[in-house]
């Protein structure tokens, strides 16, 4: 693991992290093969622990269609994918700026997972820290609004299982 | 058929209105609109007994004797409201079967993201939709705690998001664009008095436009 000074280390503002969002956060936009992100995207979910988790780009492979890809075998390991479910990358540097309208300190940290059993390793783990907010349930008018921000902040998506194998 | 008139206030409306309604103290009129969408510009409709035929519905119209803001918008958005001349009924919007479409497909993906849908939230959502006639379709979400969430957004970046309680609240949770920086409101209402808190609010346009 990477750790500065006992803590894990930062990411910095111009790297890109993606977050798997399940379909429930995933609507139809008002154009044809549009998708709109949903505020509870970014609520904790059964898999997030100690923040929320997201996968550092290009970290995996250097090529983005490969980086995808890689994203999508390693990930696939350790959760089963929706029928619409979609990867959503966001800029780390926009999406603190994003929740600057919260006083507390956000930051994104390196969090890799090590190999378990049939999980395999995820170097490029990464966590949310500040979020969830401690003792919000979901759906909370803070957790939307936070939630809310980051959805505008997100720059893109991708399609969380391959075109290919989609059936 | 018997039609009972009752008393509009002639001198709260803008002078459109006023022109509309020919300085008349008494209207009735034969309109597809919903109470609620009356109500987010500030008017109470009063439905008087035999009102309604097969195709029509007569309505008598005030101004909402609480609200600060009788008259809230542009005249225009008056002729886009009040239609005189028979015009049949429209019972849902346009968009509702797609709307619904989008909203069961929200039940696949409630269980691949385990989460249990509340059935209370769900109704309420599918009543208040199918009231609605000149709204947009909103987008349709699920939260984590089971409930339904609407929300509509424009590319201003203005957003009205309503999460239903399923008790008869709504969470809200808007973003209004003020010069190049945003407000946040949010809070809850009772959802009969959403609509007309959202024009109070300024953001009828968002979900109208």
């Amino acid at each position: 693991m990477s750790f500065v000074g006992g803590k894990k280390k930062k990411l910095g503002a111009d790297r890109n992290v993606v977050r798997y969002v399940g379909g429930a956060s995933i609507s139809l936009g008002p154009s044809a093969g549009e998708f709109e992100i949903g505020a509870g995207a970014f609520e904790r979910s059964t898999k997030d622990e100690d923040g929320l988790s997201f996968i550092e780009r290009f970290v995996l492979a250097k090529q983005s269609k490969a980086d995808e890809d890689e994203i999508r075998r390693i990930l696939a390991s350790r959760r089963s994918f929706g029928k619409t479910a979609q990867f959503a990358e966001l800029n780390v540097g926009r999406a603190l700026e994003a929740l600057s309208y919260f006083d507390n300190d956000f930051y994104f940290c390196e969090d890799p997972l090590p190999e378990d059993g049939e999980r395999l390793a995820n170097p490029a783990h990464v966590l949310l820290i500040g979020l969830p907010f401690k003792g919000e349930l979901a759906g909370s008018m803070t957790s939307e609004l936070a939630g809310e921000l980051l959805s505008g902040a997100v720059e893109r998506l991708f399609p969380a299982m391959h075109p290919k194998t989609k059936k | 058929m018997a039609i009972e008139e009752l008393v509009l206030s002639a001198n709260r409306f803008s002078p459109t209105i006023t022109d509309f309604i020919n300085d008349a103290p008494f209207r009735t009129v034969q309109t597809n609109l919903t109470n609620l969408e009356f109500a987010m510009v500030g008017l109470t409709v009063f439905e008087p007994t035999n009102s309604t035929s097969d195709s029509h519905r007569y309505l008598g119209l005030a101004p909402k004797p609480q609200s600060e803001h009788p008259v809230l918008f542009a005249s225009s958005d008056y002729s886009d409201l009040l239609r005189l001349k028979d015009v049949p009924v429209a019972k849902t919007p346009d968009w509702l079967p797609q709307f619904t479409e989008r909203l069961n497909a929200l039940d696949e993906a409630a269980i691949e993201d385990e989460i249990k849908v509340s059935k209370k939230s769900r109704k309420e959502v599918s009543a208040f939709v199918a009231s609605l006639r000149s709204a947009r379709m909103p987008t349709v979400f699920l939260v984590r705690n089971g409930n339904v969430r609407l929300r509509w957004s424009n590319k201003q970046g203005e957003k009205v998001g309503l999460q239903f309680r399923g008790n008869g609240e709504v969470q809200y949770l808007f973003f209004k664009r003020v010069g190049d920086k945003f407000e946040h409101m949010l809070g809850t209402k009772l959802l009969s008095t959403i609509m007309p808190f959202i024009a109070t609010c300024g953001l009828r346009h968002v979900i109208s436009e």
